[in-house]
């Protein structure tokens, strides 16, 4: 066997990227049939959910590349590195040019150098796996979460932009070759001694095994879990332990404000802010912040052992909650400000009188609150049970979409306020019984 | 031949005594006691290293300064010897040697519990005769 | 004998936290060094930057003549290593890992590997995230040995097994040194096992190289004295080469880093006291070098 043999074999039975590739291959024939068949309806439609599929599917070849760069052998066996991102590029160029290939002889609606570019957006994303700092395994999910709402509601307008405009075409493909070229040189010499290689490191996703000079550097927040009182108190210690994950909330404050600048001008415009209820922002950055706030609770009750300190179970668990809900809620406050009251301020001042602006901002609250408990509980089921809550976040949320529900009459505000209490108090008694019977 | 070498060595690695030292000492002892007869084969370095479960350099370096000392003797193709010669001088030496060391480890307790020579002198003789009688 | 490694004034610092300082050291082929120090005195850091894992600030660092940070694929051919708490691709079965691992090299034993997981027990279709950190390491162990390196570095490899097991891999250290001429280096806080299959010792302490030599020397030139002075004055003693001393009426322990039996004769001399002398095993020595 050569060594590149030896580095696909680790492909081999990665469960994940199987099933994903798996799904891709599903694909082709039912989207070769539409194409025979004219039906170009149903083609759009496979090929966004085919989109769909490679986002994780990028996410997870980035993981495997950066996992085996980290890897202590890297340095140590002959050809390692050589031999991995031959593999790697390999794997991307075998399914980039194939399926752009194949997509280009199809003859339909939208350009073949469109296709094209949503291959080289994945590849993008298959990038921002390793260069933005501390994406992880798990989190993954929740970019991977973010970006599929974003651009599921999206898709056309932005076919569109590379459609109308060359300079983007063009634009983004140097830039997703260029950066792959960086992110290649950069993990051929990455070595354990380097500051970026604690920020490469994905797995496993703990402080203590972030390589010792970035160690160095990382204060580590002293608990002094004993001496806090009261219930806020205990909940905002936890928020403090959490802090050492700010990285990661502190990305996408960094990243948020370029989106946002690029949904004013492109998609929905000052006028058009809560034309689209479903498919608002607010929506779109806060539920993300649910998936990993819920993701990451777990981690929280291992850390330092918490369910070994001088406290009831019941205590420990409620104070769990009430992290999470505080987290959350001050998210929603600075989202809804930096999304909605802020331009409101600076473009239309008339917006903040009309009762439907605020009875906006209050059902996005609500949403926000309905999907953390409900994530929290079938967070609690199971730890894969995530990737139900947000096939179940994310249906529930078309849905809504689909029915066309109203938000801003005084009926409807009564309404989704009684049924936020209600079903806020259900799930979180359930997910509360649960916690307390835990096994950590 | 695997595990003989356990037979003729007892090493306690854990000692503060050099495990090589230990080696020497106990083919030393072993000849004065009549344990290794004269012209008789040592175990090889390789068959003492891996039944003791010690380095071979260790066993190696013991075997050469016993060489070295003109204990054992080196024959080629072979491995190490007791010589037939040694029969006549060395043991004497030998048992010299290790009864000079048991009578200063005697004189080191026997000063340490504030004795004198006389009252020790006295003990070894009634000891003798017990010994001696039975 | 050629030196298989050669560590020269080798520093090391993360920000203002000095790990190695000037840390010398000549490994000559066929050694079997072994590498002692509390936690955190820089064991681990020593030999990433030996292997090329970590850049060293300052220093010189060789290893079969390459410069550690630019191994030649030769050199890395011949070079097997344990490392500590890591955890291979957790998906992969035991026995593809080490198809895996196997096909990096030009040389493989394979006759030698399956005669190891069949002594060791270790179940090759097993997922390797099943294993228990006792097997993970044994497996891990396994893999160094695989490509029949001319120096092994293990970085704590006993800490997660068990004593059979423990016993097993110094034979297996033994077997491997005995059959071809193979360099030894292992870093470890067991200092029992130090003694079975070490020949040489090199302490580390807060970052630098107190001591480094031959067991055997070592246990003979470091030695407990004890002296009993009955007149009551104990002569002053001096410090040339005393590790500790503890005086307590008419006691005093000295613990000397060069003894000798001409220095007992002239210490017997000079106090007029009574003089024992002891004998400390390694594990003693590294106590008495961290009081």
């Amino acid at each position: 066997m050569t060594n590149i043999m030896g580095a696909l074999l680790l492909y081999r039975n990665r469960l994940q990227l199987l099933l994903l590739a798996a799904g891709l291959l599903f694909i082709l024939p039912f989207g070769h049939m539409a194409v025979r068949h004219q039906q170009w309806i149903l083609f759009e439609d496979l090929m966004t959910i085919w989109f769909c599929l490679w986002i994780p599917l990028a996410f997870q070849l980035g993981v495997m590349i950066k996992r085996q760069m980290v890897s202590p052998m890297a340095g140590l066996m002959p050809g390692y590195r050589a031999a991995h991102i031959v593999v790697a590029v390999v794997i991307w160029v075998f399914v980039a040019v194939l399926i752009s290939l194949w997509l280009s002889t199809v003859p339909c609606g939208v350009g073949a150098r469109v296709k094209s570019a949503w291959v080289f957006l994945c590849l993008g994303m298959y990038l921002a796996t390793i260069v933005i700092a501390y994406v992880s395994e798990r989190r993954t999910l929740f970019f991977g979460y973010g970006i599929l709402l974003f651009i599921v509601g999206h898709t056309r307008d932005f076919v569109h932009l590379l459609v109308k405009s060359d300079p983007a075409y063009y634009a983004l493909m140097g830039l997703a070759v260029c950066v792959f070229g960086c992110f290649l040189w950069r993990l051929a010499v990455l070595r354990e001694g380097m500051p970026e290689f604690g920020c490469v490191l994905s797995w496993p996703l703990h402080r203590s095994k972030t390589s010792a000079p970035v160690r160095a550097y990382i204060p580590h927040p002293v608990p002094l879990f004993a001496q806090k009182k009261g219930l806020m108190r205990r909940a905002f210690h936890w928020a403090h332990v959490e802090a050492e994950d700010i990285p990661g909330i502190a990305w996408i404050l960094v990243l948020s404000p370029f989106v946002f600048a690029a949904y004013i001008f492109y998609w929905a415009g000052p006028e058009g802010f809560y034309a689209h209820p479903y498919a608002n922002l607010l929506v779109l950055t806060v539920s993300p912040l649910a998936v990993m706030l819920c993701f990451c609770y777990r981690t929280v009750s291992f850390r330092d052992y918490a369910l070994l300190r001088p406290l009831r179970r019941q205590d420990l668990a409620v104070q769990w909650g009430c992290f999470l809900m505080v987290i959350l809620m001050a998210a929603w406050i600075f989202t809804s400000f930096l999304f909605g009251v802020l331009p409101a301020l600076v473009w239309h001042m008339r917006f903040l009188e009309a009762s439907k602006f605020w009875a906006f901002l209050l059902f996005t609250g609500i949403f926000t609150q309905m999907t953390l408990v409900c994530l929290m509980y079938v967070a609690s089921l199971k730890n894969q049970g995530m990737a139900v809550a947000i096939i179940l976040v994310y249906g529930g949320y078309k849905l809504l979409e689909a029915l066309g529900a109203p938000y801003y009459d005084l009926a409807a505000i009564v309404w989704h306020l009684g049924l936020a209490v209600g079903v806020c108090a259900c799930l979180a008694a359930m997910t509360y019984r649960r916690w307390c019977h835990e096994e950590v | 031949m695997d595990n003989n070498a356990r037979l003729y060595f007892q090493i306690s690695p854990a000692s503060g005594v050099p495990i090589y030292r230990q080696i020497y000492d106990q083919v030393k002892i072993g000849i004065a006691m009549g344990k290794f007869v004269a012209g008789e084969f040592l175990p090889s370095i390789r068959d003492v290293s891996k039944s003791l479960e010690v380095n071979p350099m260790t066993v190696s370096k013991a075997y050469s300064s016993l060489e070295k000392s003109g204990i054992i003797e080196f024959v080629r193709g072979q491995g190490m010897r007791i010589p037939v010669k040694a029969e006549g001088a060395a043991p004497v030496d030998v048992h010299q040697e290790r009864l000079t060391l048991l009578i200063k480890e005697v004189i080191n307790s026997a000063q340490q519990l504030s004795l004198d020579e006389e009252s020790v002198v006295q003990k070894l003789r009634a000891i003798w005769e017990d010994v001696h009688h039975a | 004998m050629r030196n298989i490694i050669h560590l020269q004034d080798v520093r090391k610092a993360y920000g203002r936290k000095v790990i190695l300082d000037r840390v010398s050291l000549d490994v000559p082929e066929g050694m079997v060094i072994g590498l002692l120090g509390k936690n955190g005195a820089g064991k681990t850091t020593l030999l990433k930057c030996l292997l090329g894992l970590f850049k060293v600030d300052a220093g010189k660092s060789l290893v079969f003549g390459d410069d550690s940070w630019h191994l030649s694929a030769g050199v890395k051919a011949s070079i097997g290593y344990v490392p500590q708490g890591y955890r291979p691709y957790p998906w992969l079965q035991a026995g593809w890992l080490i198809e895996y691992t196997a096909s990096f090299y030009p040389q493989w034993n394979s006759a030698l590997t399956a005669k190891l997981v069949k002594d060791w027990g270790l179940d090759l279709g097993a997922r390797v995230d099943t294993f228990s950190e006792g097997e993970l390491q044994k497996l891990l162990i396994i893999l160094a040995l695989g490509h029949e390196p001319k120096l092994l570095v293990f970085d704590e490899p006993v800490a997660s097994l068990d004593p059979v097991a423990r016993r097993e891999f110094l034979k297996m250290i033994l077997d491997v040194v005995s059959e071809r001429p193979c360099t030894i280096l292992f870093s470890t806080h067991i200092t029992s096992d130090l003694e079975r299959v070490a020949d040489t010792v090199a302490v580390l302490r807060a970052g630098r190289l107190d001591l480094c030599g031959g067991i055997d020397v070592l246990k003979e030139s470091v030695k407990r004295i004890r002296f009993h002075c009955p007149a009551g004055v104990l002569p002053v003693l001096g410090d040339e080469g005393v590790i500790n001393s503890y005086v307590s009426g008419q006691q005093a322990i000295l613990t000397v880093r060069d003894y000798s039996d001409a220095r007992r004769v002239s210490l017997e001399k000079i106090s007029g006291a009574r003089v024992e002398v002891e004998d400390l095993n390694l594990e003693e020595i590294f106590l008495e070098m961290n009081r």
